[in-house]
């Protein structure tokens, strides 16, 4: 019996692949975070991929505060932060970020016998928003912390196969 | 010999890593941000090394991919790809896909050069 991989198994997944990430192309260190306090943003970039399958559908999505997408930014393109200027380089990096973490997502799913395409990566950008999940999809929040910010990655999963899905182990 | 490369993603920050990562090199660096745009670029330019990325919009690597192959003029550059999926299945797929290798991304410049440098003869530029 194929068994969607446990919450703890996709927080860990998503700190691995953070970690890659931030450390291979930022060169910047991540480390997990409590929720609580939750991250409060004045402005908040959040970059999306979707995934599809026949057994598995849902999204990913990648919260972090316009200050920290525009260090992320200015460290992935080898700039100062001040070189930084307009919403069009923030986006494409925060863009690029959230492809790396739902690419890994991807593949660990498609391993686990949950075949999925994903999309490209799409972005949100306002200073007061909520995403909700529907009903049927189950929710993950992970929340990380670089340098003094902190943000957070939502998984949003539906395991359509419900005999294969293990609920003991989520 | 300055080689041609040709990038080809839809991020501008991932085509300006590998610009980046190759400027220490004799080459020139050519960009495309579609398989569109990268059919045509490698059609007119006639790249030394193409660099592709799988998921873009309007037409994806794969699919620019078997353009190319289907080309006579064009079947035997070398193809290096660019991923972000590192699944069992995937790899193995565009294993098969008669690429010279494949990159799974996030990456750092140094893999991606020693990937280029075992493709082509990619020499790094004289001192000035």
């Amino acid at each position: 019996m194929r068994r969607a991989p446990s919450s703890l198994d996709i927080q860990a997944l998503i700190h691995q692949a953070l970690r890659d990430v931030f450390e291979k192309m930022l060169s910047l260190s991540v480390q997990p975070a409590e929720a609580n306090p939750h991250p409060e943003y004045s402005d908040r970039v959040v970059g999306c991929v979707g995934l599809a399958g026949e057994s598995v559908t849902g999204d990913v999505f990648l919260h972090v505060s316009d200050i920290l997408a525009r260090k992320i930014s200015a460290a992935m393109l080898a700039v100062h932060l001040h070189e930084i200027q307009g919403c069009e380089q923030v986006h494409d990096v925060v863009s690029e970020v959230t492809n790396m973490l739902g690419g890994r997502l991807k593949s660990r799913l498609c391993d686990a016998g949950f075949r999925c395409a994903m999309s490209t990566p799409t972005i949100i950008r306002a200073s007061a928003f909520r995403i909700d999940a529907a009903p049927e999809l189950r929710p993950r929040e992970c929340f990380f912390v670089c340098g003094q910010e902190k943000f957070l990655v939502e998984v949003q999963l539906k395991f359509n196969d419900s005999k294969a899905y293990d609920p003991q182990s989520s | 010999m300055t080689l041609k490369v040709l990038s080809v993603d839809d991020s501008r920050t991932i085509r300006l890593i590998v610009t980046r990562a190759l400027m220490e090199y004799d080459c020139v660096v050519i960009e495309a941000a579609n398989g569109e745009e990268g059919l045509a670029a490698a059609a007119r330019e006639k790249p030394d090394l193409i660099l592709l990325d799988i998921t873009m919009p309007v037409m994806d690597g794969v699919t620019m991919l078997g353009k190319l192959k289907e080309d006579d003029a064009l079947k035997q550059m070398p193809v290096i790809m660019l991923t972000a999926e590192s699944g069992r299945e995937n790899v193995s797929h565009i294993s098969k896909l008669g690429i010279q290798d494949y990159l799974v991304k996030p990456f750092r410049a140094e893999q991606l050069i020693e990937k280029a440098v075992r493709a082509v003869p990619l020499q790094k530029k004289a001192a000035a």
